[in-house]
């Protein structure tokens, strides 16, 4: 080796090692503690561990029908969450594909603001919005539709609102972005050939979008899956979901273990999902896996 | 047209929740009900007297600081590193350090709450720095990676053949290239650390509350004016430094780089 050569790869040792220290240390063990928590069992009068490596606390929750029926409702949420999520996001996304360039800067600074902004505030602003005394309910109780104030907050469908608006961004710039993508030849060619603005949205801009709804779909999913913030804040008592219990159990009940599973639990059902969800529009669309394939390229 | 016409239906539902905490904070009533009466900034002036409001909000502005320029230095060397790495360990260490952004933010916050107590540093300053570095890290990560993959690879050694020793050229000519990059990793580490709540909320204690923590806590009670002013405050101080960001680097550019 070179003098030179030599010196490099001190360098590079100087750099890397630390990183690889720090990370190690601070990332990679925090989550193997967390993983090989879920395998033990505590007794729950004295927190001593009991049992180092037992499947307990996984059957504890699978076999347990409140628990499952916490499964089903986080669910359900989270896929009406998607749905919503691209009903809203998919013309949003198309009318700022289309807009000049400073009525699409405002739509996009718009846009993004429910992801830099703590959800906190958002989730305070609807609760401003749905509580008894809020607006919709002053509202319609001032023009006389309602005597009683409808029990709009702590239901499932709060909780859903609030997970839409705070998620919407992911799904916006998804589709954005694939829009981008789309070579503006193809749309002169379609113009130029006599299609009217439907059919060219419904033969060119739809299926070559529609890879952009799926990785939306995937992100919003999987991070909604996992919210526990806004479940505590909109859904109340009455709202239950996995994240929210693993919270719960952690910070309240103190059982690390249970708490440490369900949240396990939380990652393999969303990474099974999404990853099904994916294959499956790999199979269904089969000019996806093309438009991937020239993105990359 | 009437994608446009939706297009702003959906702009008002994002901007709902926003519009009603001004209204809210700059009603005349100490509580939260509609219709606002009268204009007043008195909840303003009573929220900026409060000590426990005072406290959280210095907190999470000094801890998003502190990680902002600890998330900016380590991303950084972060993407150097990936760059000198044979590609398969490039790879496996790239997926390893953005894991944050995949996994959920309650498994992470309760990675950290065990290693912590495990450690004995519960309860402190440091373990809140060190859990928001390691979740804002792949932000910058990702945008100074963007930014050097732009640069040609024989860069630094073009400097280093004309004598420049290889912490030399580093520092004088690749830096300065990647500069936005690193900007605007750093703002966005500061506002990611300044808005999370998932993994604060796991590692907080009396004395180390922060300013979303805060909200949430107080939220289970009957919602008064004075908190929701703070959320105005909150939502000020954050636009501010969204508008920095667009101005130096691009936010579309920033937040794409955060995306999984």
């Amino acid at each position: 080796m070179t003098p030179q050569g030599i010196t490099r790869a001190i360098g590079r040792g100087l750099l890397i090692a630390p990183l690889t220290i720090f990370f190690v240390t601070f990332l990679v063990a925090p989550l193997t503690l967390t993983l090989s928590a879920a395998f033990q069992r505590i007794d729950t009068a004295t927190y001593e561990v009991t049992d180092h490596a037992t499947l307990h606390q996984f059957f504890r929750f699978l076999g347990d029908e409140y628990y499952l029926g916490v499964m089903w409702a986080t669910f359900r949420i989270t896929a009406l969450t998607t749905l919503f999520c691209v009903l809203l996001g998919y013309p949003y996304a198309l009318a700022m594909w289309r807009a000049r360039p400073a009525e699409r800067q405002v739509l996009r600074l718009i846009a993004l603001s429910p992801l830099l902004i703590s959800f906190v505030i958002m989730n305070l602003g609807w609760l401003i919005i749905l509580a008894p005394g809020g607006v919709i309910n002053a509202t319609l109780q001032s023009l006389g539709l309602i005597g009683q104030p409808l029990p709009l907050l702590y239901s499932s469908g709060a909780v859903i609102v609030g997970l839409v608006h705070v998620h919407l961004p992911f799904m916006i710039l998804s589709i954005e972005n694939a829009l981008e993508g789309i070579r503006p030849e193809l749309l002169r060619a379609g113009a130029s050939l006599g299609s009217d603005p439907w059919r060219l949205f419904r033969h060119v801009i739809w299926p070559l979008s529609i890879s952009g709804v799926v990785t939306g779909s995937t992100i919003v999913f999987a991070t909604t899956a996992s919210s526990f913030v806004t479940p505590v804040l909109l859904g109340g008592a009455r709202v239950k979901t996995m994240a929210s219990v693993a919270y719960q159990q952690i910070l309240v009940t103190l059982d690390l273990p249970f708490g440490s599973a369900v949240a396990l639990l939380l990652v393999l059902l969303t990474a099974l999902v999404t990853l099904s969800v994916g294959a499956a529009a790999m199979r269904l669309i089969p000019h996806l896996r093309l438009i991937q394939q020239s993105r990359r390229g | 047209m009437l994608t446009r016409l939706l297009a702003y239906a959906v702009a008002g539902f994002i901007l709902a929740p926003l519009a009603v905490i001004f209204i809210a904070s700059l009603s005349n009533l100490p509580y939260i009900a509609f219709p606002p009466q009268g204009f007043t900034l008195r909840w303003y002036i009573e929220a900026a007297g409060r000590p426990e409001f005072l406290e959280s909000f210095w907190l999470s502005t000094a801890v998003a600081a502190i990680v902002a320029v600890c998330a900016t230095v380590i991303g950084t060397a972060v993407s150097f590193a990936l760059r000198v790495l044979p590609e398969r360990w490039a790879t496996l260490s790239a997926t390893i350090v953005t894991s944050p952004l995949v996994l959920p933010g309650v498994v992470m916050g309760i990675a950290f709450l065990q290693f912590f107590t495990l450690l004995a540093w519960d309860a402190s300053w440091t373990s809140l720095v060190l859990a928001h570095v390691i979740m804002t890290v792949p932000y910058v990560v990702r945008l100074t990676t963007d930014s050097l993959q732009a640069l040609p690879q024989n860069l630094e050694w073009a400097a280093s053949s004309l004598g420049a020793a290889p912490l030399r050229a580093v520092l004088t000519i690749v830096l300065p290239c990647i500069k936005t990059g690193m900007i605007g990793g750093m703002v966005f580490a500061f506002i990611v650390s300044f808005e999370n709540v998932t993994l604060s909320i796991f590692l907080a204690a009396p004395r180390l509350i922060t300013l979303p923590v805060r909200i949430f806590g107080y939220t289970d009670q009957v919602i008064e004016s004075w908190l929701v002013a703070v959320c105005g405050i909150a939502i000020l101080f954050t636009a501010a430094l969204i508008l920095l960001i667009e101005k130096f680097v691009g936010l579309r550019r920033v937040v794409h780089a955060g995306k999984a």
